[in-house]
């Protein structure tokens, strides 16, 4: 025994002599906790596009506030070098939690910039990627709350906005899985930068990995409808103006419960796809502003009838419209590619089947309670 | 050593040889070599190995539990039997050595990149050593122990139940993957550690139900490699699984509790626990097939020259690429190995009791 | 050390021989007992009877009732007679005369014969509440420093002629009485055997404690942590008893041991089997997560803080960056600095008349709550780790193992500091390692996890209902394992 401790101890004090290089202790380390990426404006006569690169580390001292560098370079890589010049502190990427695209950059791919954040291993796959309409860095270096930093009132609005199916809830991990699979195309949430506040501006959709159009934050949870297989949260609001069937209604429903399911049928041989979305929705009533009165049976059946009316219309501009930009961000191509066999798949080109395709929605609303009031 | 093993602590004993670091690597084979649902492999290796046990099984069967340096001994020349038990020293000590140094050197992806690995390395084999020197039986019994780290991450991966999508499944087997060939070789290393079971004869007996402990052994390990490559290519999807090179550790990182974040750090921290028999069971191997050779000296001074000398070798390979090389070569002398070892026990016991029944016959 | 022990031990050997030559007088055993002022010489000379004692070790009752009554005050005339009486024991052995005068009997001299009169009975604490392990419900004596009175305590929990009391003397000086209790139709006899031949062959000048005599039979006298349970509480032991375990009681010493014990037996308290299942369940599970607290926290804590800043969520993190952000330390320094500081004021406490002891309490309450906060001496979520971790290893109900447990997070406070994560995973691994290789009688200290039995898992990690408890512990080895009907 009296051994055993020698030689517990030789590697222990082996380990105090030459000391440990690697210790990061907590309050030494610039921790970023939100990095975000812009093109930066070009310098004339120069043709190499220029990055801007911004990224927010908390400050200890000053309660609540964040620190913002920045630098301008050709290359992630290079805005680090620059980084580490503007502060005392050892950057570190481990507690990064946000990572922001200018729109701008989006449009010209990210996965080169996904290179450093996926090959570093301190950098977590739950961190969130947000696309930002217009200067992500001025987003980012603005000041919205007075109690709290920027980087931590976005993450906290994120995780918000996706409880509520506002946005799709897209961290690195789930957009570079969906980079890879060839059966759907990536989204992101997109925020926008307004007067003294963000806002969401909706969802981003790639083509690849590059930034094609975006979804308006209206049609946030519709998207999530069609895009997840169920969700159970979320709000839907239905609006019928005026006409000759009636008078200009108003609802809204609280989604307690939406499932989706696709189905696909082809004809073997062709590139003839018709694709099922049916939608169940079960939700409550939570707003109605309109002539009809509730107390009647039919007319609360006919509400649900309307609804579903009005979702399958939606949900079908919403189909049409990505096939119009020829992004399957809902991953209508997964289903496809299980129906068909493997050398089918590999020789369709769905990128410029999927526009063509026969797209049906159907969908079924299921009024679960109209509240305390008829 | 009077102490027999339980049936129980032999088939978790088995289970903790074959799993290892290979658990962090085993997806991404699977899905580079076989390409969609390569999980289905893992059953194939299975198969595969449930073959070579049968071989180990009879081995036991037909020798009547006698020990398998008897066996040897017995049938073999001497000079033959030395080389052999040299040889295999030598490779049971080094595959102990390298997979001890392969954790080390992931971990030091993850944590620790600028500590010498030879250092962590030293403190590991500290703690070889001072499990390997208390023989089998305390072995199995720190292994119940550690097996728990299973069930506890088994419990952890319900973590992922909502992220798995079966459309990312897709209804192909082993289509769009590299080479089958390799992938099935690979598999089966993946399952490496039961041959070591042809030494355990002695410390047996009949409660512990030998042949059905290590078809329960390898069965937990094929249900665990199932089950974590299963979730695996459900949540990553196999294309991206194909860029990774550990997606268990990418797979862990995603994990997020209230109170602790990134739990791959500690995870894999724990794994060392893991790896720690796998080392260990080799040393003692290693110790067990030296100790034929050098009879006069203890277990202890056997164990200790091993795992220094191999310690001084483990600081030959300097990059994870190396390491695996190295990896690569010895554990296809271990294939060799597993296979040779029980054909050649069975030939020589058959070839005895032939001579015996022949003398046997003379004599009446 | 362990040569003066030798040199002394051949001392008392040759000493012993020449006592043993000595024949049985009067005046050899005045000269034994020369210089001894509690010795009380009594002579009666028409009777020609002398009586010897040690006043402080007899009942002034039995005095009177068997020396002066019959010699003194009666004179009766023929003194032969009276010692005829059975409680009158001839000795013609000058060795046991001396061992029963110091053990409070009388010698009684007529003409050339000594004779013995067992006199014993100095006063004793009466039994009282346990000290270090109190119980809400359940029985509320506790051994006390009378090995009699002890084991009175037992016999009368345990009505069976089965139970055997076998006595063994330890210590070549102090003559210190042991007594080794078991059930004879269920013990193990191998271990009964095993205990007798291990108590018998300590060889030292004395023992005090039964704490004190198991460090010299256990099997890992290196090893931290206690390797046989020791219990103040008679019903804790008469369980043990029934298990089929070997109770141990030291005269002088109100701790019992048990033996053989497992690991997880010293995370049991008496009161898990007063309280309805369930409840006693929970305790058990509370119990193994203050172990697991008072191990982990606070290396944990050490190792987040200097090498995985990566592994606090965000909810924590400026919290814990604020408050360190004001030490000046490593946070290594900085736990061990309050760890230490921990254990001062545990050890002041333990020490201290129960009065001060609070002081002492509010004292280091405000100074360490508050002004080494303010101060910028620690952060204050190193003050709760550290405060958690204290309080859980409380929660352990065997105070020798909490305190050994204190000691092993002290290493894994250091290792986590120099490695983080996997120098904490290194010292379990070590700390794992240790304890399989444990035994304890030959058998393993951790069962029943190693090696493994299904069946004594109800009543160590759980407790599950009585009804299910049918069988004695496996490591009792008992030949007697069912402890109900079977059905």
């Amino acid at each position: 025994m009296g051994k055993i401790a020698k030689v517990i101890f030789v590697p222990i004090l082996c380990c105090l002599i030459a000391g440990c290089t690697d210790m990061r202790i907590l309050e030494d380390q610039g921790m970023i906790q939100a990095i975000s990426y812009d093109m930066a404006t070009k310098d004339k006569g120069s043709d190499i596009a220029l990055i801007k690169v911004t990224a927010a580390i908390p400050l200890i001292q000053k309660d609540n506030l964040q620190k913002i560098i920045e630098s301008t370079a050709t290359s992630s890589k290079d805005a680090r070098i620059e980084f580490s010049s503007q502060t005392d502190l050892e950057l570190v990427n481990g507690q990064l939690r946000t990572v922001l695209f200018g729109k701008n950059i989006a449009k010209q791919g990210v996965i080169n910039h996904f290179d450093t954040i996926l090959r570093d291993p301190t950098i977590g796959l739950r961190s969130n990627i947000i696309i930002v309409n217009g200067n992500a860095a001025k987003m980012l270096a603005e000041n919205y709350q007075e109690q709290e930093p920027t980087y931590e009132f976005l993450d906290r609005l994120i995780e918000k906005q996706v409880d509520e199916n506002i946005i799709p809830d897209i961290d690195i991990f789930q957009f570079m899985r969906d980079v890879k699979d060839d059966g759907i195309d990536p989204v992101a949430p997109q925020f926008i930068q307004r007067k003294n506040h963000i806002d969401t501006d909706g969802v981003a959709l790639f083509r690849g990995e590059r930034y094609v159009t975006k979804i308006d934050a209206s049609k946030g949870t519709l998207f999530s409808i069609l895009n997840k297989k169920m969700i159970n949260n979320g709000q839907l609001n239905f609006d019928w103006p005026a006409s000759q069937q009636g008078d200009a209604e108003f609802a809204a429903l609280d989604i307690n419960n939406s499932r989706r399911h696709i189905n696909v049928y082809s004809s073997p041989g062709s590139n003839q796809f018709t694709v099922d979305i049916s939608i169940k929705v079960k939700g409550s009533i939570t707003e109605y502003i309109g002539t009809k009165n509730l107390d009647n049976k039919k007319y609360r059946d006919g509400l649900g009838e309307k609804m579903a009316e009005s979702l399958e219309k939606q949900t079908q501009e919403l189909v049409i419209f990505t096939q119009k930009h020829s992004v399957d961000s809902i991953g209508i191509g997964k289903y496809v590619r299980n129906s068909i066999s493997y050398n089918e798949w590999k020789n369709l080109d769905w990128r410029k089947v999927y526009p063509a395709i026969q797209v049906h929605c159907s969908a079924e609303v299921e009024i679960r309670d109209y509240g305390l009031i008829h | 050593m009077n102490e027999k093993l339980h049936s129980f602590h032999l088939a978790i004993l088995i289970y903790l040889i074959q799993t290892g670091v290979t658990l962090f690597v085993l997806p991404a084979e699977l899905a580079q070599n076989f390409g969609t649902n390569g999980w289905v492999a893992v059953i194939i290796g299975a198969a595969l190995v449930y073959i070579n046990i049968f071989l180990i099984g009879a081995v036991y069967r037909l020798g009547r539990g006698k020990s398998f340096f008897a066996i040897i001994e017995d049938g073999m020349p001497p000079m033959l039997s030395y080389t052999l038990y040299l040889l295999l020293t030598v490779l049971w000590s080094l595959i102990g050595c390298i997979t001890a140094k392969q954790y080390i050197m992931v971990y030091q992806i993850i944590t620790f990149q600028h500590t010498p690995g030879s250092l962590l390395k030293l403190g590991y084999d500290v703690l070889i050593y001072t499990l390997v020197i208390k023989g089998i039986y305390n072995i199995a019994k720190a292994s119940t122990f550690i097996f728990s780290i299973t069930v506890f991450l088994a419990l952890l991966f319900f973590y992922f139940i909502t992220d798995i999508e079966l459309a990312r499944y897709t209804p192909f087997l082993f289509k769009d993957g590299d080479g089958l060939l390799i992938g099935i070789f690979k598999t089966y290393i993946a399952f490496l550690g039961f041959e070591l079971s042809i030494l355990f004869f002695p410390y047996i007996n009949k409660e512990s139900k030998f042949f059905t402990s290590l078809i329960i052994g390898n069965l937990i390990t094929t249900v665990v490699y199932v089950y974590t490559c299963l979730i695996i290519f459900g949540v990553f999807g196999y294309e991206y699984l194909k860029e990774l090179i550990f997606p268990l550790l990418d797979f862990l990182s995603i994990i997020r509790l209230p109170i602790i974040e990134r739990l791959e750090n500690l995870l894999y921290a724990l794994f060392a626990l893991k790896v720690l028999i796998t080392s260990v069971m080799f040393y003692w191997a290693a110790t067990e097939s030296a100790k034929r050779i050098f009879r006069n000296k203890s277990d202890k001074t056997l164990s200790f020259i091993l795992i220094a000398f191999s310690y001084f070798i483990s600081l030959i390979p300097d990059s994870l690429e190396q390491v695996r090389n190295w990896l690569d070569f010895l554990t296809r002398w271990e294939i060799g190995v597993t296979l040779f070892l029980p054909v050649i026990c069975i030939i020589l016991i058959l070839l005895r009791s032939k001579g015996r029944k022949h003398a046997d016959g003379k004599n009446c | 050390m362990g040569f003066f022990r030798k040199r002394y031990k051949k001392a008392l050997l040759t000493k012993e021989n020449q006592e043993t030559q000595e024949s049985v007088s009067l005046e050899n055993t005045i000269n034994q007992f020369r210089e001894c002022s509690d010795l009380v010489h009594n002579a009666l000379p028409e009777l020609q009877v002398e009586y010897l004692y040690i006043e402080n070790l007899v009942n002034e009752q039995k005095v009177k009732e068997y020396l002066v009554e019959p010699f003194d005050t009666i004179k009766f005339p023929d003194v032969s007679l009276i010692l005829t009486e059975k409680r009158y024991k001839k000795t013609a052995d000058s060795r046991s005369l001396y061992k029963g005068i110091l053990n409070g009997e009388a010698a009684i001299f007529f003409k050339d014969e000594a004779y013995l009169v067992n006199l014993f009975g100095p006063e004793t604490r009466p039994v009282n509440e346990s000290g270090t392990e109190t119980v809400i419900t359940g029985p509320h004596e506790s051994f006390n420093e009378s090995a009699g009175q002890n084991i009175s305590l037992l016999r009368r929990r345990i009505k069976s002629s089965h139970l055997k009391v076998y006595k063994v003397s330890v210590g070549k000086v102090t003559l210190t009485d042991v007594y080794l209790l078991y059930l004879e139709n269920v013990a193990n006899k191998d271990f009964v055997e095993k205990v007798k031949q291990r108590v018998e062959s300590v060889e030292t000048d004395g023992i005090f404690e039964s704490t004190m005599l198991v460090q010299m039979i256990e099997e890992n006298p290196y090893s931290f942590f206690p390797q046989f349970l020791t219990t103040e509480r008679p019903d804790t032991a008469s369980s043990k008893i029934l298990e089929g375990k070997i109770v141990g009681i030291t005269d002088g010493s109100p701790s019992a041991f048990i033996a053989p014990t497992s690991f997880f037996e010293f995370f049991n308290s008496p009161e898990d089997y007063y309280q309805r299942w369930a409840v006693a369940t929970a305790l058990r599970i509370l119990r193994y997560s203050a172990f697991f607290i008072t191990v982990f926290f606070t290396a944990f804590y050490v190792a987040v803080i200097t090498f995985h800043y990566e592994m606090i969520p965000r909810t924590l993190l400026s919290t814990l960056l604020e408050s360190r952000s004001r030490v000046p330390f490593p946070p290594l320094i900085e736990a061990l600095v309050m760890e230490f500081t921990i254990e001062l004021l545990r050890e002041a406490g333990a020490r201290l008349p129960t009065k001060i002891g609070q002081t002492i309490g509010i004292v280091g309450g405000i100074v360490i709550g508050q002004s080494a906060v303010q101060a910028g001496f620690t952060s204050n979520i190193l003050i709760i780790a550290v405060a958690i971790s204290a309080i859980a290893s409380f929660v352990i109900p065997n105070y020798i193992m909490s305190a050994s447990i204190r000691l092993v997070r002290f290493g894994l406070i250091i290792l986590a500091g120099i490695w983080g994560n996997y120098g904490i995973i290194l010292g379990i691994g070590l700390v794992l390692v240790h304890l399989s290789g444990m035994t304890n009688l030959g058998s393993s200290y951790l069962i029943p996890i190693a090696p493994i039995s299904t069946a004594d898992m109800k009543d160590i990690l759980i407790r599950a209902p009585f009804s299910k408890l049918k069988t004695r512990p496996y490591q009792a080895q008992t030949r007697n394992p069912y402890r109900q009907k079977k059905k």
